[in-house]
């Protein structure tokens, strides 16, 4: 790794979190990079936008601030004064010079954010912090030890933590993907389905529990991926995109879940059970019903 | 002279796609990101789609998606697109598939060579890997499918054929596809102010290493 990769790593002059415990899955995002998806790099960015904002808020920070990105289990000391919010914590906290601050993982989801008054910093790569793990951009491997810049740590804090509303619903609203009139007994298939969340990563969420094997895909021309793009592989089993997912791919998409529903799903852990059901179809302009 | 519409394809609330039905990718990408210049969106081409991405606060309306099949309706079957650059890719041409890529289409590894680098191709999009460019134009004796077994780490500029196409890995990943040789060529760096050697539209040629 070249130094202007490092990003705070290491005994820099600068208020920093020093990593007791590296948790899992533990990443530096902020809403990610646009423009060059032309160029086979996708957005990234962070997976449940509204708690990212959420910390960010009660921190007193602008809404883009980089922020931690973790699943739990994640132990910092400060070696500064400063002011953290992590999701699940009610309130931002005053953090004093060698405080331990323990992350918990959260009992209603799976992805907990951390905020620092005056944001993580480091080098933005295109245009932002967010480590990419499917193209290996803004990689910074975390271990205990490693230090998070922090960008400007006189910053206070402005308000509680205020949580987004509580997602009841296991429902997930599935659109007609690319491939869905090609396919369209395994589209309704999936559209109905309930389904289970077998792993979650940045790239993408494997479902479990319909087989879709009937999708008989031939070799098919490469087609631009989006998050939420629902893939069937040709072992059958569903792949909903994440924000890490690449740009373009040659299995079908039979399905296509909207922004909130893609998060609400990212947002459960592995065996939670949702339910799939068609969206209401819309009309594209030149009159075919999408 | 009746020309194919280009089609709407369905893709969810917050992206919008066509298949251009004929017209080349990245001369429509083209056109449609001068036309959302400023917008927070991003235009992805593809083999024969063309996808817009809609960012958190801006969404297409219906007059936008209008024009931008209006857009795609006006380029002929066959334009060229707009870049106008070549870029030229020294290789050494030593790659672990090179005698069975000779093999399979029944030709000399120097009848490969030859013709690899007697080829222009054209970026026709960029997808698996930042800087990874699908080029296309490989003469149709060297189509081959890719490996039946992919490798778990093919190096970081690796010359390879698949199909129709023949790419440069941009750094070191898996990969199922034939490895004629190697350039060294950085083909995505960050650091430069447009990262990638090779964008949609640009000519590039193969060249050997001196």
């Amino acid at each position: 790794m070249r130094p202007e990769e490092r990003r705070g790593l290491g005994a820099e002059p600068v208020p920093t979190l020093e990593v007791i415990e590296p948790g899992i899955a533990t990443t530096v995002q902020d809403q990610g990079r646009m423009r060059h998806a032309a160029l086979g790099v996708g957005r990234s960015g962070w997976v449940c936008e509204e708690h990212a904002r959420a910390v960010n808020r009660a921190v007193g920070n602008s809404a883009s601030a980089p922020v931690i990105e973790t699943v739990g289990g994640l132990v910092l000391r400060a070696n500064a004064p400063c002011v953290i919010a992590a999701t699940g914590w009610v309130a931002p906290r005053a953090v004093r010079v060698n405080d331990i601050v323990e992350i918990g993982p959260r009992r209603d989801g799976l992805w907990v954010y951390v905020a620092v008054a005056g944001g993580i910093s480091g080098d933005a790569m295109l245009g932002s912090l967010s480590e990419d793990t499917l193209a290996g951009l803004c990689p910074l491997p975390i271990v205990a030890g490693g230090c998070y810049g922090i960008a400007d740590a006189s910053v206070v804090a402005a308000a509680d933590i205020v949580a987004p509303p509580q997602r009841v619903s296991d429902r997930l609203y599935v659109h007609p993907g690319p491939q869905s009139a090609r396919f369209s007994s395994a589209s309704t298939q999936l559209a109905s389905a309930t389904l289970t969340v077998v792993a979650s990563s940045r790239v993408g969420i494997r479902l479990g529990g319909a087989d879709l094997g009937s999708v008989a895909w031939d070799q098919m021309p490469s087609q631009p991926l989006i998050p939420g793009a629902i893939q069937i592989p040709p072992d059958g089993q569903p792949i909903v995109m994440g924000p890490d997912h690449p740009t373009t791919g040659g299995y079908p998409v039979i399905g296509v879940l909207g922004r909130d529903d893609l998060s609400n799903l990212a947002d459960r852990p592995p065996g939670a059970k949702v339910q799939m059901q068609r969206a209401a179809s819309e009309v594209a302009p030149d009159g075919v019903v999408g | 002279m009746d020309i194919v519409t280009p089609v709407v394809v369905p893709y969810g609330p917050d992206a919008f796609m066509i298949d251009t039905a004929g017209r080349r990718t990245d001369v429509v990408a083209d056109r449609w990101r001068v036309a959302l210049a400023g917008r927070d969106m991003d235009v992805v081409p593809a083999a024969e789609t063309v996808l817009v991405r809609c960012g958190h606060e801006d969404l297409l309306t219906t007059g936008d998606r209008d024009m931008l099949v209006q857009l795609a309706r006006e380029v002929a079957p066959g334009e060229e697109a707009h870049t106008g650059r070549t870029v030229t890719i020294p290789v050494v041409y030593d790659g672990d598939d090179l005698a069975d890529v000779a093999r399979r289409c029944g030709m000399s590894v120097d009848a490969v060579v030859a013709a690899h680098t007697s080829t222009e191709f054209r970026a026709a999009f960029c997808g698996f890997a930042p800087g990874f460019a699908y080029l296309v134009g490989l003469p149709a004796a060297l189509h081959l499918p890719r490996r039946d077994s992919p490798r778990t780490a093919v190096p970081a500029g690796s010359v390879a054929i698949a199909a129709e196409y023949s790419a440069v890995y941009p750094r070191s990943s898996p990969g199922g596809w034939h490895l004629l040789g190697r350039t060294e060529c950085a083909m995505f760096d960050v650091a430069r102010d447009s990262p990638a050697i090779v964008v949609p539209g640009d000519t590039v040629r193969f060249v050997h290493a001196t």
